[in-house]
């Protein structure tokens, strides 16, 4: 059930990403929902739907921007491989891991997001990046990621079959 | 819980994945399946973006009181100048079709044709300058196309969809244009940079540059017509190189505000690649 669940929730994130968080950025960051549901999602799940997560999420994603199209993916799935590898599942009431998982994240993200544009040919200015964008996108992130984490682990368990005793 | 070598199995075939997509993505096989999938997005898109414009005006209209207050009678200011300014200009204009017949003079240009487009989306990534408009091919649109608004130039068609494309701005770090300063006649390649800000480099040093210059599009290159408005011009130094001046520009336009621009539709950009390919002669410069 959750990895049929992300494609509409990466889709609303991926149209609110594209218009309304424009509107809020401070310097040139802003929250990334993408990232932060996906991380929640493989931080709930486990590797393998949080992989199939960050390939919709990511592909989505680029089908809004230049980057060509499994850019982002790529990013995202290295993303959540590493948080997957040095964590593993979190339980959903915790509070501790996931702002840690999200501020790595985002700067890791945010790196090879910009190494995979500038081998494509794409002009990136790897210093502005992570001074300008990806500054406040971490913190952004990190402020928000507990309600998303919770948020999703409603979700999570919704999607879930129920144990029932007999 | 997976082993270790369960999970780099995982990881190894989405990376395989990825780069599958990207590969096929970069030589454009994927462009069919992207244009297609673009159409509900660019739906979703403009729906949500008439919701979000409208709060943000609301919001924008509360917290910019005091500003337009303050510009208004700026603009009062100005007017009087430019009151002035017209007489003069009507004058020019009325002996302007006596002088062109006299020398000769054709316009070569048709009228331009425009089309309004409304912006439904920005880049997501904060890395490239690029909006999305809520036209396509299916309203004409062809990549290359100029897209300005009353202000100016904001940048041109570099992807397009059956209802919406892509539009590169002037500010991206890939964008140049050719543009000429409008009193001195220097001319120079407007580049965007990281900050979003925009900088004519490659303007020779024998060049004078005038602080408050205005800057138009040259349309060397043939990218871009002729006389589009881009900016003022702010300060101008040496380059890293001191072998040309270059000059930082202030646009007229608010790029993080756009919402609605018009693209010029009977424009043709001229294709200067076969130029590329031939045998390069000693000295030989490339196009725009």
């Amino acid at each position: 059930m959750g990895r049929y669940i992300s494609l509409p929730l990466l889709l609303i994130a991926v149209i609110l990403q594209s218009t309304v968080i424009p509107e809020i950025r401070i310097a040139g960051g802003g929250p990334d929902l993408i990232l932060m549901m996906v991380l929640s999602w493989t931080m709930l799940a486990g590797l393998e739907e949080g992989i199939i997560w960050a390939i919709v999420g990511g592909v989505l994603q680029d089908l809004v921007t230049s980057a060509p199209t499994g850019t982002t993916a790529l990013a995202l799935v290295v993303v959540v491989f590493l948080s997957d590898l040095v964590l593993g599942p979190v339980s959903r009431n915790n509070i501790i891991f996931p702002p840690i998982i999200i501020a790595a994240g985002t700067a890791i993200f945010q790196l090879v997001l910009a190494i995979l544009l500038t081998v494509l040919g794409h002009t990136v200015s790897i210093s502005y990046t992570l001074s300008t964008i990806t500054v406040p996108t971490l913190l952004f992130n990190v402020v928000l990621i507990l309600p998303i984490f919770r948020i999703m682990g409603i979700i999570f368990r919704m999607s879930r079959p129920r144990r029932v005793t007999l | 819980m997976r082993s270790g070598s369960s999970r780099l199995i995982i990881f190894g075939v989405a990376v395989f994945i990825c780069l599958i997509l990207i590969g096929i993505s970069v030589t454009g096989i994927l462009s069919p399946v992207e244009a297609l999938l673009s159409v509900p997005l660019g739906l979703l898109q403009g729906a949500s973006s008439n919701v979000t414009n409208r709060a943000s005006t609301v919001f924008n209209n509360i917290s910019d009181y005091q500003t337009l207050q303050q510009r208004n009678a700026e603009l009062e200011k100005a007017l009087v100048n430019f009151q002035q300014e017209i007489v003069e200009l009507r004058e020019i204009k009325a002996d302007y079709p006596r002088l062109s017949s006299l020398v000769g003079y054709k316009n070569e240009f048709p009228d331009r044709q425009y089309l309004a487009a409304s912006v439904i989306g920005r880049d997501t990534t904060g890395l490239l300058r690029t909006i999305i408009i809520d036209r396509g091919t299916r309203d004409n649109l062809a990549v290359g196309m100029p897209v300005v608004t009353e202000l100016g130039l904001v940048g041109r068609i570099f992807k397009v969809a059956a209802t919406n494309a892509q539009v590169q701005l002037v500010t991206d770090l890939n964008s140049y244009v050719n543009v000429r300063l409008q009193k001195s006649r220097a001319e120079g390649s407007l580049v965007g940079t990281a900050s979003g800000d925009l900088r004519i480099t490659f303007i020779p040093l024998t060049d004078e540059v005038d602080q408050s210059d205005s800057v138009v599009t040259s349309g060397i290159g043939g990218k871009f017509p002729t006389g589009i408005a881009v900016g003022q011009l702010i300060n101008s130094r040496l380059d890293d190189t001191n072998l040309f001046q270059e000059a930082q520009v202030r646009s007229y336009i608010d790029f993080n505000r756009l919402e609605i621009v018009m693209v010029i539709t009977n424009f043709q950009p001229l294709d200067l690649s076969s130029f590329a390919t031939a045998t390069p002669a000693p000295g030989a410069v490339s196009g725009q």
